[in-house]
């Protein structure tokens, strides 16, 4: 029996799918990012370890796919909620859309904080030459 | 398409396709998948915050000695504490989804039992950080 209705979204497989890919990269991330900020609460990590560990360019490629996998784990999970909720095909476009930009705003300004020391010690012209 | 006729179709579906929390009756594993939807949102919020906390302190020791006191302050400490449950809490009931989404444990009996280990873990786990934090 194929079903008729698929819904406010009319198609759904792709989202589910990136969804569950995203979500297993956040399986592995997000304890360690969580214990890290844990160990550095209870005195357990100084400064000089945290900025050696987390500015060293391995580091900072996979904070990159880790705000890869946040950013479309937060798109999809957002998007079935907004499209189960909010009725009217005129609001769930504007909600969606601002959500869109808002996560894009987001991951532009958090690539940047990851790459910023890098780009300062290449003294590249807009992040400022110190 | 106004409402009304949007719930017609739904009916005439004869399965509901979106969460109508009027019509169905709750159990433990509706109770499971909505908290699952709450804690999200909430780690929406959270989460980047966290994130960027951890980076900024890492770029700069005068932000890591302002983010340090701040983090062990009151409202630091809840947050630190919430955010560890409701992440607990969402990471545990999504390893199940993915296992259901695997077809592992789709029975009824495994539902229930499943939606209630992740739940008392949960719960096990906000006591245990609570003391421990």
């Amino acid at each position: 029996m194929k079903k008729t209705n698929l819904g406010a979204a009319h198609t759904g497989f792709h989202d589910w799918y990136w969804q569950r890919v995203s979500a297993v990269c956040l399986l592995i991330g997000i304890p360690i990012l969580l214990g890290l900020l844990l160990a550095t609460y209870n005195g357990n990590i100084p400064f000089y370890t945290l900025n050696l560990w987390l500015t060293h360019p391995v580091a900072k490629s996979f904070s990159i796919l880790f705000l890869l996998a946040l950013t479309m784990h937060i798109w999809t999970g957002l998007k079935v909620i907004i499209e189960d909720y909010v009725h009217s095909t005129f609001g769930r476009i504007m909600v969606l859309n601002v959500l869109l930009l808002i996560l894009l705003g987001f991951g532009f300004y958090m690539s940047y904080h990851i790459w910023a020391e890098l780009s300062y010690s290449f003294s590249c012209l807009p992040c400022g030459l110190r | 398409m106004k409402s009304s006729s949007q719930d017609k179709q739904v009916l005439l579906n004869a399965a509901p396709i979106s969460p109508r929390l009027s019509i169905y009756r709750w159990r433990l594993t509706m109770l499971a998948s909505i908290m699952h939807r709450a804690s999200g949102v909430f780690l929406v919020l959270v989460i980047p915050a966290a994130f960027w906390l951890l980076l900024t302190m890492a770029h700069d020791n005068t932000n890591y000695m302002y983010a340090l006191v701040w983090l062990q302050g009151p409202i630091g400490t809840f947050l630190l504490w919430l955010t560890s449950v409701a992440l607990f809490y969402h990471f545990s009931n999504g390893v199940r989804f993915l296992c259901l989404d695997a077809g592992w444990g789709e029975s009824r009996t495994m539902m229930k039992t499943s939606a209630k280990l992740v739940l008392a873990s949960t719960l096990f786990m906000a006591i245990l950080l609570a003391i421990k934090i």
